[in-house]
């Protein structure tokens, strides 16, 4: 299997990334980058721009990176801080591609798109904070201390947006399914 | 349509959709490939670019070459036609304006490479790199396509519920009473945390509370002596900035 090693081999900490590595780098975590600045919410036309930022971010602060650590949560952490100041900047003008996509799910299709499809929109229902840390901890699989480090809050906070974040989640699903279970009856005409 | 679970159903369907997010989807590969392309691009001045000057002799000298390599060519074929018989002259001819035209080709390859920051010439052939296989510092396991997906919970959402979450709110009590000024009760809620939970995954979050709760209550010698030791512990606590007053000598 090859896999993307982190590249320590190749440039120690204290050297800048070397293009091959970062070439390396980006191949290998362009997809996780991609989906996650979209599972923070960010529209789907800037999503583009903002992987752009984020491995740029990731040249210039390579030398801050623990390469003893796994390198995907400390990119959510970028995408995070990116995702907030464009959320600043831009706010949204247009309904949420989340709910686009669960409306016409038609790119994959099949139960696998419908279920990221419901995920999506029902994280698009949780404030960005709490949703950056449900991401990185109950999707990314993320131990808490390493959430709370590269999201620069403390742990008790972080375990604190996450049981709030996992109510929210919750709801919002039970809302989005029963609001689906509705339109289906609609669309049999069992109701009216 | 098919149902994936019912607005009463128990919170393990939500882990099972959550575990088929997990593993984020692979960009179309056009889309991928425009992007890598244009992150490429952004990024060549940041990564490894020589200094202006190496750039622009290797350059100078690459077109000269091509430009004296042309002039070559085009001399030789000219000498070729003068003195051969005319099948031969027919051929040497052709052999000069492939040749001529290689020449063109690399000169023009050249002043594009100039315009270029970083040159990508095999990202659309190149396979991408691990395309079937995961990234191997993941912090999630994959998620095994052809297998169903698992009713449970993720481990940390487990521990989470049966250990963390009894901490947490023990300490929230801690940090209720201080917020609303009871130092004297956020302190003893401290304590009643420190006897329950002695190895705790909040200790930092509980020695700061409790260097803020001795601090309000006047007893600045036990919580400067507190706040030193937190330091020592926590060097790299987001804490250390609200220590401060007590750490400052």
């Amino acid at each position: 299997m090859l896999g993307f090693t982190p590249p320590k081999i190749q440039s120690a900490a204290t050297e800048p990334l070397s293009s091959a590595d970062f070439r390396l780098l980006l191949e290998a975590h362009v997809d996780y980058v991609h989906r996650s600045l979209r599972r923070l919410g960010v529209r789907r036309g800037d999503i583009d721009d903002l992987t752009q930022e984020v491995f740029l971010v990731v040249l210039r602060r390579w030398r801050d990176f623990d390469q003893t650590r796994p390198i995907r949560p400390w990119l959510f952490g970028i995408a995070y801080r990116l995702a907030i100041a464009h959320s600043r900047k831009h706010h949204r003008e247009s309904p949420s591609d989340a709910l686009d996509d669960e409306l016409h799910p038609q790119r994959d299709g099949g139960q696998q798109h419908e279920s990221r499809a419901l995920v999506l929109a029902a994280l698009d229902r949780i404030p960005l904070p709490r949703r950056a840390v449900f991401t990185l901890h109950s999707i990314d699989g993320v131990d808490m201390k390493d959430v709370a480090k590269q999201l620069g809050v403390p742990l008790f906070t972080a375990y604190a947006r996450l049981k709030k974040a996992r109510e929210e989640f919750e709801a919002a699903l039970r809302a989005l399914l029963g609001r689906r279970q509705f339109s289906e009856l609609v669309a049999e005409g069992t109701v009216k | 349509m098919t149902r994936m679970g019912r607005p009463d159903g128990p919170p393990d369907e939500f882990s099972t959709l959550l575990s088929i997010e997990r593993e984020p989807p692979r960009l179309p590969e056009s889309q991928r490939a425009q992007l890598i392309a244009r992150v490429l691009a952004s990024a060549a001045p940041r990564a490894e670019r020589a200094p202006w000057w190496q750039q622009l002799r290797l350059r100078t000298w690459s077109i000269g070459l091509a430009f004296v390599a042309f002039g070559g060519l085009v001399w030789a074929g000219q000498a070729a036609l003068r003195g051969a018989p005319e099948p031969a002259r027919q051929a040497a001819l052709a052999a000069a304006s492939s040749a001529a035209a290689s020449v063109r080709a690399r000169a023009k390859a050249v002043e594009i490479d100039k315009d270029t920051e970083m040159p990508i010439p095999e990202l659309a052939a190149a396979p991408p790199v691990d395309s079937a296989a995961p990234p191997v510092d993941s912090a999630a396991p994959p998620v095994d396509s052809a297998a169903p997906p698992g009713p449970h919970l993720p481990a940390a959402d487990t521990k989470f519920g049966a250990t963390a979450g009894d901490e947490l709110a023990a300490l929230n009590e801690a940090r209720t009473a201080q917020q609303r000024g009871d130092s004297a009760g956020a302190l003893r809620a401290i304590m009643a945390h420190e006897q329950r939970f002695p190895r705790t995954i909040f200790a930092e979050d509980r020695e700061a509370l409790r260097v803020a709760a001795l601090g309000k209550l006047g007893r600045t010698s036990e919580a400067r002596a507190r706040a030193r030791a937190f330091a020592k512990r926590y060097p790299r606590s987001v804490f250390i900035s609200k220590l401060s007053p007590w750490l400052a000598d």
